[in-house]
């Protein structure tokens, strides 16, 4: 076997098993990106916003994973942990990122006022929330997300120019393959081009 | 049929292959931002402008952003009444940020303008399906990249796994392969979606 047909074998390999492993993945993202551009198609609405004020039988922790968790458990709050923010006079606030629906606990300096915001979103919120769901950190399953998400990035990259190659190896006459490589690449080059150079 | 199917998922990627790439890229810049901030220091120009007579204040930033022949948005929570009736605001889109402070009743605008680098451009090509106001054709008609993107790569997704059937000798550990990420892709998004 020929070094070409060798690295086409392995690139092919490489390709294929790339494409059935993050098939479920890549497809969930096309299709939530696809839901998020066309707002004519998928109008959405409103999230349901609830407020309300609680107090906390014991102070919350300092730490903040710990203090994290004394809120998901008192309040039922679930999502990637983001924060906590410190904001004036002593306040901290903490939120609870899900996929289509938000917490925000902001708690005093006392650690014992809490004021409480929840967002819950439709359908539409939950598919974009799942394509913009990204970052590491707020949790084990997050961090486990954010990897299969840097997995189906990388994976858009291999997938390219894999198969840039394995075409040149596969087909004999390359004309219009050229022609098509020409106008995709002639294409982004002159956008990301003009878009730098531009006034 | 196979040779047909095959040939679309070949020319069809060939024909996505740039804006794979950045998908690619742009998607790991989202996981892994790299905040260089600007590319290089801001660029401060005037430019002589009698007053449109509108009085509306967006109304007012858009008109001095058109007499100023840019492209960009002007975005209402970025915009500030200033003494006089001058206006701040900014412009924005893809490469470029500008800052523009009016000096109408001096005749003339002052923009400080900021180079906003090349990942921050690929960054903003992800997806993008918006008009961006006073843009030309070339840029604003990559949302129709996009749409045939996204089709393309459904579909080449779709005959992929069509491709990969016809080889027996790769159905057993390829099934076994899509069988277990599959259910640990879905099992994840669920998870993700409903108790997250």
């Amino acid at each position: 076997m020929s070094m070409q047909s060798r690295i086409y074998e392995i690139l092919r390999r490489v390709h294929l098993y790339a494409g059935l492993s993050l098939l479920v993945f890549v497809v969930m993202y096309f299709v939530t990106g696809y839901v998020l551009i066309h707002t004519d198609l998928f109008p959405g609405g409103e999230p349901a916003v609830t407020q309300r004020q609680e107090t906390l039988e014991a102070p919350l922790p300092a730490e903040g994973e710990a203090a994290f968790s004394a809120l998901a458990e008192r309040f039922g709050l679930r999502g990637k942990r983001v924060g906590p923010r410190e904001e004036s006079e002593g306040r901290r606030v903490f939120v609870f990122q899900g996929v289509g629906r938000k917490a925000e606990a902001t708690v005093g300096a006392d650690g014992l006022a809490v004021s409480l915001r929840e967002e819950e979103g439709d359908a539409r919120a939950g598919m974009i929330g799942l394509h913009r769901l990204h970052g590491y950190g707020g949790g084990w399953f997050y961090t486990l997300w954010a990897v299969v998400y840097d997995l189906a990035s990388v994976a858009m990259i291999v997938f390219a120019l894999s198969g840039i190659y394995m075409w040149y190896v596969l087909k004999r006459k390359h004309a219009l393959g050229w022609v098509v490589l020409a106008a995709s690449f002639g294409y982004s080059g002159a956008v990301i081009g003009y878009l730098l150079a531009a006034k | 049929m196979r040779k047909w199917l095959l040939n679309l998922h070949l020319y069809g990627g060939l024909l996505c292959s740039s804006y794979l790439l950045i998908y690619g890229f742009s998607s790991l810049l989202f996981n892994h931002p790299i905040d260089k901030g600007a590319d290089g220091p801001a660029v401060t120009w005037e430019q002589a402008m009698e007053h449109p007579r509108v009085y509306r204040k967006q109304e007012l930033a858009e008109r001095v952003r058109d007499e100023l022949g840019l492209f960009g948005w002007a975005p209402p929570w970025d915009l500030r009444a200033q003494a006089g009736g001058e206006l701040r605001f900014v412009v924005s889109r893809p490469g470029r940020q500008y800052e523009i402070h009016t000096k109408l009743r001096e005749g003339k605008v002052q923009v400080s303008e900021t180079r906003t680098g090349f990942w921050s451009v690929v960054r903003s090509l992800h997806g993008m399906y918006a008009t961006i106001p006073n843009g030309p054709w070339l840029v604003n008609s990559w949302k129709y990249y996009t749409e045939v993107t996204n089709w393309i790569v459904l579909f080449a997704a779709g005959t992929g796994v069509y491709l990969w059937t016809a080889r027996k000798s790769e159905r057993a550990i390829g099934g076994g392969l899509l069988g277990v990420t599959a259910a640990v892709s879905l099992g994840l998004i669920l998870y993700v979606w409903l108790w997250g």
